[in-house]
Protein backbone atom coordinates (compact mmCIF):
# COMPACT_ATOMS: atom_id res chain seq x y z
CA UNK A 1 0.00 0.00 0.00
CA UNK A 2 1.01 3.64 -0.93
CA UNK A 3 0.63 5.76 2.21
CA UNK A 4 -0.10 9.19 1.00
CA UNK A 5 -1.23 10.62 4.92
CA UNK A 6 -2.35 9.27 8.27
CA UNK A 7 -4.41 10.77 10.74
CA UNK A 8 -5.44 9.50 14.03
CA UNK A 9 -9.23 8.94 14.86
CA UNK A 10 -11.00 9.08 18.74
CA UNK A 11 -13.62 7.52 19.90
CA UNK A 12 -16.69 8.97 21.46
CA UNK A 13 -15.10 8.96 24.93
CA UNK A 14 -11.87 11.42 22.94
CA UNK A 15 -9.91 8.05 23.14
CA UNK A 16 -7.40 7.39 20.11
CA UNK A 17 -9.18 4.26 18.64
CA UNK A 18 -7.90 4.07 15.04
CA UNK A 19 -6.09 5.72 12.25
CA UNK A 20 -7.31 6.97 9.16
CA UNK A 21 -4.87 6.36 5.96
CA UNK A 22 -5.23 7.58 2.78
CA UNK A 23 -3.80 6.12 -0.10
CA UNK A 24 -2.15 7.31 -3.19
CA UNK A 25 -5.04 7.02 -5.03
CA UNK A 26 -7.27 9.12 -2.43
CA UNK A 27 -9.13 5.88 -1.10
CA UNK A 28 -9.89 5.85 2.79
CA UNK A 29 -8.93 2.99 5.17
CA UNK A 30 -9.87 2.72 8.97
CA UNK A 31 -6.69 0.88 9.98
CA UNK A 32 -6.94 -0.54 14.03
CA UNK A 33 -3.99 0.46 16.77
CA UNK A 34 -3.12 -3.06 17.09
CA UNK A 35 -2.37 -4.60 20.33
CA UNK A 36 1.50 -5.73 20.99
CA UNK A 37 1.54 -9.19 22.06
CA UNK A 38 3.32 -12.83 22.01
CA UNK A 39 2.28 -15.07 19.83
CA UNK A 40 0.15 -12.47 18.01
CA UNK A 41 1.20 -10.79 14.28
CA UNK A 42 -1.63 -8.36 13.66
CA UNK A 43 -2.45 -5.79 10.96
CA UNK A 44 -0.37 -5.47 8.28
CA UNK A 45 -1.94 -2.15 7.41
CA UNK A 46 -0.79 -0.72 10.98
CA UNK A 47 2.53 -2.37 10.45
CA UNK A 48 2.76 0.03 6.82
CA UNK A 49 1.86 3.07 9.53
CA UNK A 50 4.80 1.84 12.06
CA UNK A 51 7.27 1.64 8.90
CA UNK A 52 5.95 4.78 7.25
CA UNK A 53 6.46 6.57 10.21
CA UNK A 54 10.06 4.90 10.57
CA UNK A 55 10.78 6.47 7.51
CA UNK A 56 10.27 9.81 8.69
CA UNK A 57 6.69 10.71 8.18
CA UNK A 58 3.94 12.02 10.68
CA UNK A 59 0.62 10.93 11.27
CA UNK A 60 -1.65 14.24 11.84
CA UNK A 61 -3.52 14.60 15.15
CA UNK A 62 -7.13 14.01 15.37
CA UNK A 63 -9.64 16.53 14.64
CA UNK B 1 -8.57 -75.35 -9.68
CA UNK B 2 -8.47 -77.72 -6.16
CA UNK B 3 -9.31 -77.40 -2.91
CA UNK B 4 -8.23 -78.17 0.57
CA UNK B 5 -9.98 -78.94 3.21
CA UNK B 6 -8.44 -78.24 6.80
CA UNK B 7 -8.71 -76.53 10.35
CA UNK B 8 -5.76 -74.94 10.66
CA UNK B 9 -2.25 -74.36 8.21
CA UNK B 10 0.75 -74.24 10.52
CA UNK B 11 4.09 -73.34 9.44
CA UNK B 12 6.99 -75.26 10.12
CA UNK B 13 8.76 -73.85 14.06
CA UNK B 14 10.20 -70.28 13.59
CA UNK B 15 9.33 -70.34 9.47
CA UNK B 16 7.10 -67.83 7.67
CA UNK B 17 3.83 -69.16 5.85
CA UNK B 18 4.04 -67.89 2.20
CA UNK B 19 1.17 -67.26 0.12
CA UNK B 20 1.55 -67.59 -3.24
CA UNK B 21 4.55 -65.23 -5.30
CA UNK B 22 4.84 -61.98 -7.00
CA UNK B 23 2.10 -61.49 -9.21
CA UNK B 24 -0.40 -63.19 -7.85
CA UNK B 25 -3.72 -62.78 -6.65
CA UNK B 26 -4.92 -64.02 -2.97
CA UNK B 27 -8.43 -63.04 -2.98
CA UNK B 28 -11.11 -63.05 -0.22
CA UNK B 29 -14.82 -63.67 -1.69
CA UNK B 30 -17.58 -62.13 -0.27
CA UNK B 31 -19.04 -62.55 2.76
CA UNK B 32 -15.83 -64.12 4.36
CA UNK B 33 -14.15 -62.45 7.61
CA UNK B 34 -11.13 -61.83 8.36
CA UNK B 35 -10.78 -62.18 12.15
CA UNK B 36 -7.25 -61.08 13.56
CA UNK B 37 -7.00 -61.31 17.25
CA UNK B 38 -2.91 -61.08 16.46
CA UNK B 39 -0.55 -58.61 14.77
CA UNK B 40 -1.48 -57.67 11.19
CA UNK B 41 1.67 -55.57 9.23
CA UNK B 42 1.78 -54.22 5.64
CA UNK B 43 -1.96 -53.57 5.62
CA UNK B 44 -1.35 -50.04 5.90
CA UNK B 45 1.49 -47.52 6.76
CA UNK B 46 1.48 -44.08 8.37
CA UNK B 47 1.51 -42.56 5.07
CA UNK B 48 -2.21 -43.48 4.59
CA UNK B 49 -3.19 -41.68 7.46
CA UNK B 50 -3.05 -37.69 6.39
CA UNK B 51 -2.07 -35.39 9.42
CA UNK B 52 -4.08 -32.91 8.11
CA UNK B 53 -8.02 -32.65 8.76
CA UNK B 54 -8.99 -29.95 6.37
CA UNK B 55 -7.03 -28.81 3.15
CA UNK B 56 -3.95 -26.86 3.88
CA UNK B 57 -4.05 -24.39 1.24
CA UNK B 58 -7.51 -22.54 1.55
CA UNK B 59 -9.82 -21.81 -1.77
CA UNK B 60 -7.29 -23.73 -3.78
CA UNK B 61 -9.83 -24.07 -6.37
CA UNK B 62 -10.41 -20.84 -6.70
CA UNK B 63 -14.17 -20.93 -6.15
CA UNK B 64 -14.13 -17.98 -3.84
CA UNK B 65 -13.30 -14.48 -5.07
CA UNK B 66 -14.99 -11.94 -2.63
CA UNK B 67 -12.83 -9.26 -4.27
CA UNK B 68 -14.20 -9.28 -7.49
CA UNK B 69 -13.54 -11.64 -10.43
CA UNK B 70 -12.02 -9.52 -12.92
CA UNK B 71 -8.86 -6.40 -12.89
CA UNK B 72 -7.68 -4.89 -15.81
CA UNK B 73 -4.68 -2.46 -16.27
CA UNK B 74 -2.75 -4.21 -13.66
CA UNK B 75 0.60 -2.66 -13.56
CA UNK B 76 1.69 -2.61 -9.72
CA UNK B 77 -0.48 -3.99 -7.04
CA UNK B 78 -1.49 -6.92 -4.81
CA UNK B 79 -4.43 -8.10 -6.33
CA UNK B 80 -6.47 -10.86 -4.99
CA UNK B 81 -8.53 -12.86 -8.51
CA UNK B 82 -9.59 -15.54 -5.86
CA UNK B 83 -9.25 -14.96 -2.20
CA UNK B 84 -6.10 -15.62 -0.43
CA UNK B 85 -4.17 -16.26 -3.81
CA UNK B 86 -2.50 -12.42 -4.94
CA UNK B 87 -0.48 -11.53 -8.25
CA UNK B 88 2.42 -9.25 -7.38
CA UNK B 89 3.02 -7.21 -10.29
CA UNK B 90 5.93 -4.80 -10.35
CA UNK B 91 6.05 -2.31 -13.07
CA UNK B 92 6.78 -5.25 -15.50
CA UNK B 93 4.11 -4.92 -18.03
CA UNK B 94 -0.11 -4.14 -17.64
CA UNK B 95 -2.02 -7.38 -16.86
CA UNK B 96 -5.39 -8.61 -16.67
CA UNK B 97 -6.26 -10.77 -13.41
CA UNK B 98 -9.19 -12.72 -13.30
CA UNK B 99 -11.14 -15.50 -11.42
CA UNK B 100 -12.03 -17.77 -14.98
CA UNK B 101 -14.25 -20.99 -15.47
CA UNK B 102 -12.30 -24.54 -16.42
CA UNK B 103 -14.71 -25.66 -18.78
CA UNK B 104 -12.45 -28.45 -20.56
CA UNK B 105 -9.68 -30.95 -20.05
CA UNK B 106 -7.76 -32.88 -17.59
CA UNK B 107 -8.03 -29.99 -15.00
CA UNK B 108 -11.91 -30.19 -15.58
CA UNK B 109 -11.98 -33.78 -15.95
CA UNK B 110 -10.60 -33.94 -12.09
CA UNK B 111 -13.29 -31.29 -11.18
CA UNK B 112 -12.12 -28.05 -11.30
CA UNK B 113 -14.43 -25.28 -12.42
CA UNK B 114 -12.40 -22.46 -11.52
CA UNK B 115 -8.86 -20.94 -11.86
CA UNK B 116 -6.66 -17.98 -11.24
CA UNK B 117 -5.50 -16.43 -15.03
CA UNK B 118 -3.23 -13.62 -15.37
CA UNK B 119 -3.72 -12.16 -18.89
CA UNK B 120 -0.76 -9.51 -20.40
CA UNK B 121 -2.13 -6.83 -21.71
CA UNK B 122 0.90 -4.75 -22.29
CA UNK B 123 4.17 -6.15 -22.95
CA UNK B 124 7.63 -5.47 -21.42
CA UNK B 125 10.19 -7.76 -23.02
CA UNK B 126 12.94 -5.39 -21.47
CA UNK B 127 12.00 -5.45 -17.92
CA UNK B 128 13.76 -3.32 -15.29
CA UNK B 129 15.56 -5.32 -12.76
CA UNK B 130 13.34 -4.41 -10.23
CA UNK B 131 10.32 -5.24 -11.51
CA UNK B 132 8.64 -8.84 -10.87
CA UNK B 133 5.76 -10.59 -11.50
CA UNK B 134 4.42 -13.41 -9.06
CA UNK B 135 1.31 -15.56 -7.98
CA UNK B 136 1.34 -16.30 -4.33
CA UNK B 137 0.07 -17.87 -1.15
CA UNK B 138 0.91 -16.68 2.54
CA UNK B 139 0.13 -19.67 5.61
CA UNK B 140 -0.34 -18.45 8.98
CA UNK B 141 3.26 -19.83 10.99
CA UNK B 142 0.57 -21.90 13.63
CA UNK B 143 -0.96 -23.63 10.50
CA UNK B 144 2.80 -24.39 9.09
CA UNK B 145 3.75 -27.06 11.98
CA UNK B 146 2.58 -29.79 10.50
CA UNK B 147 6.05 -30.90 8.59
CA UNK B 148 7.78 -29.78 11.70
CA UNK B 149 10.11 -27.55 10.31
CA UNK B 150 13.29 -26.83 12.72
CA UNK B 151 13.02 -30.54 14.15
CA UNK B 152 14.47 -33.52 14.13
CA UNK B 153 11.48 -34.56 12.33
CA UNK B 154 11.37 -32.48 9.79
CA UNK B 155 9.13 -33.82 6.76
CA UNK B 156 9.72 -33.35 2.98
CA UNK B 157 6.38 -31.11 1.59
CA UNK B 158 4.97 -32.40 -1.90
CA UNK B 159 3.67 -29.37 -3.94
CA UNK B 160 0.28 -30.39 -6.19
CA UNK B 161 -1.40 -28.09 -8.91
CA UNK B 162 -2.89 -27.83 -12.01
CA UNK B 163 -1.19 -25.22 -14.26
CA UNK B 164 -1.83 -24.30 -18.14
CA UNK B 165 0.13 -21.78 -20.15
CA UNK B 166 0.80 -21.02 -23.61
CA UNK B 167 4.33 -20.90 -22.95
CA UNK B 168 5.97 -23.89 -22.53
CA UNK B 169 9.33 -24.47 -20.67
CA UNK B 170 10.74 -24.15 -16.98
CA UNK B 171 9.31 -22.37 -14.10
CA UNK B 172 10.08 -21.92 -10.82
CA UNK B 173 7.95 -22.11 -7.32
CA UNK B 174 9.44 -21.26 -4.00
CA UNK B 175 8.84 -22.38 -0.92
CA UNK B 176 9.79 -19.14 1.84
CA UNK B 177 9.98 -19.22 5.47
CA UNK B 178 8.94 -16.26 6.54
CA UNK B 179 10.01 -16.49 10.28
CA UNK B 180 13.41 -16.71 9.62
CA UNK B 181 13.91 -15.42 6.74
CA UNK B 182 14.81 -18.75 4.43
CA UNK B 183 13.93 -20.24 1.04
CA UNK B 184 13.97 -23.65 -1.07
CA UNK B 185 12.73 -23.97 -4.48
CA UNK B 186 11.41 -26.24 -7.47
CA UNK B 187 11.27 -26.09 -10.84
CA UNK B 188 8.66 -27.31 -13.26
CA UNK B 189 8.10 -27.49 -16.85
CA UNK B 190 5.00 -26.99 -18.77
CA UNK B 191 5.41 -28.94 -22.23
CA UNK B 192 2.34 -28.37 -23.58
CA UNK B 193 1.20 -25.43 -24.39
CA UNK B 194 -2.40 -24.66 -23.57
CA UNK B 195 -2.86 -27.90 -22.11
CA UNK B 196 -3.71 -28.05 -18.15
CA UNK B 197 -0.83 -30.50 -16.50
CA UNK B 198 -0.87 -31.31 -12.84
CA UNK B 199 2.79 -30.78 -11.48
CA UNK B 200 4.17 -32.24 -8.33
CA UNK B 201 6.61 -30.91 -6.92
CA UNK B 202 8.56 -31.79 -3.50
CA UNK B 203 10.44 -29.49 -1.25
CA UNK B 204 13.10 -30.67 1.40
CA UNK B 205 12.20 -29.66 5.21
CA UNK B 206 15.54 -28.89 7.15
CA UNK B 207 15.69 -29.37 10.94
CA UNK B 208 16.58 -26.02 11.68
CA UNK B 209 14.84 -22.67 11.78
CA UNK B 210 11.76 -23.75 13.13
CA UNK B 211 8.34 -21.89 12.73
CA UNK B 212 6.66 -19.63 15.34
CA UNK B 213 3.36 -20.42 16.73
CA UNK B 214 1.50 -17.45 15.61
CA UNK B 215 -0.47 -16.33 13.65
CA UNK B 216 1.66 -14.22 11.44
CA UNK B 217 3.36 -15.26 7.66
CA UNK B 218 5.15 -18.73 8.14
CA UNK B 219 5.42 -20.34 4.35
CA UNK B 220 4.69 -18.54 1.26
CA UNK B 221 4.60 -19.42 -1.83
CA UNK B 222 5.86 -18.24 -4.99
CA UNK B 223 4.99 -19.04 -8.42
CA UNK B 224 7.51 -17.04 -10.27
CA UNK B 225 5.89 -15.70 -14.28
CA UNK B 226 8.53 -12.83 -14.85
CA UNK B 227 11.64 -10.77 -13.15
CA UNK B 228 14.22 -8.17 -13.66
CA UNK B 229 17.68 -9.00 -13.08
CA UNK B 230 17.70 -8.46 -9.38
CA UNK B 231 15.30 -11.43 -9.42
CA UNK B 232 17.49 -13.66 -11.66
CA UNK B 233 21.19 -13.44 -11.24
CA UNK B 234 21.66 -16.40 -9.05
CA UNK B 235 20.32 -19.82 -9.11
CA UNK B 236 17.31 -21.32 -7.82
CA UNK B 237 17.93 -23.35 -4.65
CA UNK B 238 17.52 -26.58 -4.39
CA UNK B 239 18.33 -26.76 -0.48
CA UNK B 240 16.94 -24.18 2.21
CA UNK B 241 18.98 -21.29 2.50
CA UNK B 242 18.93 -17.54 3.44
CA UNK B 243 16.66 -15.74 1.35
CA UNK B 244 17.86 -14.53 -1.82
CA UNK B 245 15.92 -12.29 -4.32
CA UNK B 246 18.77 -12.86 -7.01
CA UNK B 247 17.21 -16.58 -6.95
CA UNK B 248 13.81 -16.25 -6.61
CA UNK B 249 13.07 -15.69 -9.82
CA UNK B 250 16.01 -17.90 -11.78
CA UNK B 251 13.33 -19.81 -13.80
CA UNK B 252 10.19 -17.78 -14.69
CA UNK B 253 7.57 -18.16 -17.74
CA UNK B 254 8.57 -14.32 -18.62
CA UNK B 255 4.94 -13.98 -19.39
CA UNK B 256 5.75 -10.23 -19.32
CA UNK B 257 7.28 -10.49 -23.14
CA UNK B 258 4.18 -10.82 -24.96
CA UNK B 259 0.95 -9.73 -24.93
CA UNK B 260 -0.22 -13.13 -26.04
CA UNK B 261 0.46 -14.94 -22.81
CA UNK B 262 -1.45 -16.08 -20.24
CA UNK B 263 -1.25 -18.66 -17.32
CA UNK B 264 -3.70 -20.13 -15.00
CA UNK B 265 -3.83 -21.86 -11.70
CA UNK B 266 -6.05 -24.19 -9.81
CA UNK B 267 -6.31 -27.49 -8.00
CA UNK B 268 -3.45 -26.67 -5.13
CA UNK B 269 -2.63 -29.12 -2.42
CA UNK B 270 0.14 -29.52 -0.12
CA UNK B 271 0.82 -32.58 1.56
CA UNK B 272 3.28 -33.71 4.51
CA UNK B 273 5.51 -36.43 2.84
CA UNK B 274 6.90 -37.06 -0.05
CA UNK B 275 4.36 -38.52 -3.21
CA UNK B 276 4.63 -39.01 -6.87
CA UNK B 277 1.84 -38.53 -9.55
CA UNK B 278 0.58 -42.21 -8.66
CA UNK B 279 0.52 -41.67 -4.99
CA UNK B 280 -0.40 -38.19 -4.71
CA UNK B 281 -3.86 -38.45 -1.72
CA UNK B 282 -6.96 -37.28 -3.49
CA UNK B 283 -7.75 -33.54 -3.60
CA UNK B 284 -9.22 -32.44 -0.41
CA UNK B 285 -12.71 -30.88 -1.55
CA UNK B 286 -15.00 -28.74 1.10
CA UNK B 287 -18.32 -27.32 0.34
CA UNK B 288 -18.66 -23.71 -1.09
CA UNK B 289 -19.85 -22.71 3.02
CA UNK B 290 -16.41 -23.99 4.63
CA UNK B 291 -14.68 -22.40 2.19
CA UNK B 292 -15.91 -19.23 2.15
CA UNK B 293 -16.21 -19.05 5.94
CA UNK B 294 -12.42 -20.08 6.26
CA UNK B 295 -11.79 -17.29 3.50
CA UNK B 296 -13.25 -14.85 6.14
CA UNK B 297 -11.08 -15.10 8.61
CA UNK B 298 -8.33 -13.19 5.94
CA UNK B 299 -11.34 -10.98 4.17
CA UNK B 300 -14.79 -10.14 4.43
CA UNK B 301 -17.24 -8.61 2.20
CA UNK B 302 -19.87 -6.87 4.32
CA UNK B 303 -21.99 -5.51 1.38
CA UNK B 304 -22.77 -8.37 -1.23
CA UNK B 305 -23.54 -6.21 -4.40
CA UNK B 306 -27.06 -6.68 -3.96
CA UNK B 307 -29.68 -4.10 -4.24
CA UNK B 308 -31.38 -2.71 -0.70
CA UNK B 309 -28.32 -4.81 1.17
CA UNK B 310 -28.45 -4.09 4.76
CA UNK B 311 -25.60 -3.29 6.80
CA UNK B 312 -26.63 -2.47 10.31
CA UNK B 313 -29.30 -0.94 12.48
CA UNK B 314 -28.16 2.68 13.81
CA UNK B 315 -28.42 4.65 16.98
CA UNK B 316 -28.10 8.04 17.38
CA UNK B 317 -26.54 9.16 20.80
CA UNK B 318 -26.37 12.13 19.68
CA UNK B 319 -27.70 14.81 16.93
CA UNK B 320 -25.82 13.83 13.70
CA UNK B 321 -23.67 11.33 15.54
CA UNK B 322 -24.75 7.37 14.25
CA UNK B 323 -23.31 4.02 15.69
CA UNK B 324 -24.00 0.55 15.19
CA UNK B 325 -22.54 -3.31 16.25
CA UNK B 326 -21.56 -5.55 13.77
CA UNK B 327 -21.15 -8.96 14.89
CA UNK B 328 -18.50 -11.00 12.46
CA UNK B 329 -19.83 -14.61 11.58
CA UNK B 330 -16.23 -15.74 12.01
CA UNK B 331 -13.31 -14.56 14.11
CA UNK B 332 -10.48 -12.41 11.57
CA UNK B 333 -6.73 -13.77 11.95
CA UNK B 334 -6.19 -10.05 13.35
CA UNK B 335 -8.18 -6.71 13.88
CA UNK B 336 -9.23 -6.05 10.67
CA UNK B 337 -8.65 -2.69 8.27
CA UNK B 338 -11.79 -1.33 7.53
CA UNK B 339 -12.79 0.72 3.89
CA UNK B 340 -15.75 1.41 1.67
CA UNK B 341 -15.10 1.78 -1.98
CA UNK B 342 -18.32 3.47 -3.14
CA UNK B 343 -19.75 6.92 -2.66
CA UNK B 344 -21.74 7.66 0.34
CA UNK B 345 -24.62 8.46 -2.13
CA UNK B 346 -24.85 4.52 -2.74
CA UNK B 347 -25.71 4.27 1.48
CA UNK B 348 -29.65 5.40 2.80
CA UNK B 349 -29.97 5.47 6.69
CA UNK B 350 -33.93 5.33 7.47
CA UNK B 351 -35.64 5.92 9.65
CA UNK B 352 -39.55 6.64 11.02
CA UNK B 353 -40.70 8.60 8.28
CA UNK B 354 -37.43 9.57 7.20
CA UNK B 355 -34.87 8.32 4.68
CA UNK B 356 -31.00 10.35 4.07
CA UNK B 357 -27.75 9.45 3.44
CA UNK B 358 -24.71 10.06 5.55
CA UNK B 359 -22.17 12.64 5.29
CA UNK B 360 -19.71 10.22 6.75
CA UNK B 361 -19.54 6.56 6.89
CA UNK B 362 -16.89 4.23 8.63
CA UNK B 363 -15.86 2.09 11.57
CA UNK B 364 -14.28 1.81 15.31
CA UNK B 365 -13.64 -0.62 17.71
CA UNK B 366 -11.90 -3.00 14.77
CA UNK B 367 -11.82 -6.23 16.42
CA UNK B 368 -11.40 -9.45 15.22
CA UNK B 369 -14.80 -10.31 16.51
CA UNK B 370 -16.69 -7.40 15.90
CA UNK B 371 -16.91 -3.57 15.52
CA UNK B 372 -18.59 -0.55 15.22
CA UNK B 373 -20.15 1.25 11.92
CA UNK B 374 -20.30 4.92 12.16
CA UNK B 375 -21.86 7.39 10.45
CA UNK B 376 -22.59 11.16 10.19
CA UNK B 377 -25.76 13.61 9.26
CA UNK B 378 -27.15 15.85 10.27
CA UNK B 379 -30.58 14.41 9.74
CA UNK B 380 -30.48 12.31 12.77
CA UNK B 381 -32.19 13.57 15.40
CA UNK B 382 -30.68 11.65 19.19
CA UNK B 383 -32.00 9.07 20.55
CA UNK B 384 -33.69 8.16 17.50
CA UNK B 385 -32.91 4.31 15.47
CA UNK B 386 -32.36 3.47 12.44
CA UNK B 387 -31.41 1.12 10.04
CA UNK B 388 -28.60 1.51 6.88
CA UNK B 389 -28.46 -0.27 3.75
CA UNK B 390 -26.88 0.06 0.16
CA UNK B 391 -27.56 0.09 -3.43
CA UNK B 392 -25.83 -2.38 -5.93
CA UNK B 393 -22.88 -0.66 -5.76
CA UNK B 394 -22.15 0.21 -1.99
CA UNK B 395 -18.82 -1.53 -0.61
CA UNK B 396 -18.19 -1.76 3.03
CA UNK B 397 -14.93 -4.78 3.42
CA UNK B 398 -12.92 -5.39 6.13
CA UNK B 399 -9.10 -6.90 5.74
CA UNK B 400 -7.10 -8.65 7.60
CA UNK B 401 -4.71 -10.37 5.25
CA UNK B 402 -1.00 -11.52 5.84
Amino acid sequence: MNIKSVKKENDIAGNLDHYILTDNNNKIFNVPIDPDKENYSGNTDYKAIQKWVADGNTIEEAD
Amino acid sequence: MSKIFVDQVDPKTATTLTLGTSGDTVSIPSGVTIANAGTATGFGDSSNFLPIAQPFFINSNMQIYQRGYNFTGVTAATTYSADRWRYETGNIGTYEMNNTQVTAGPAYNDGFRQCARIDCTTADGSPASSDYLYFGYSAEAQDCLAWKKGTTSATTMTLSFWVKSNKTGTAQVNLRDMDNGRMVSATYSISSADTWEQIIVTFPMETSNKLNNDNGSGFNFEWWLGAGSNFTSGAAPTSWEATTDADRGVNNLAINDNTANDWSITGIQAEVGSYTSSTIPPYQWETYAANLLRCQRYFQEIMSGESQNPLCNFVSYASGVLRGTYILPTQMRANPTQTDGAALSDFDILGENTNFAPTALGAESLTKNSFVVTASSSSSTQGSVYWCRGDAEATYTLDAEL
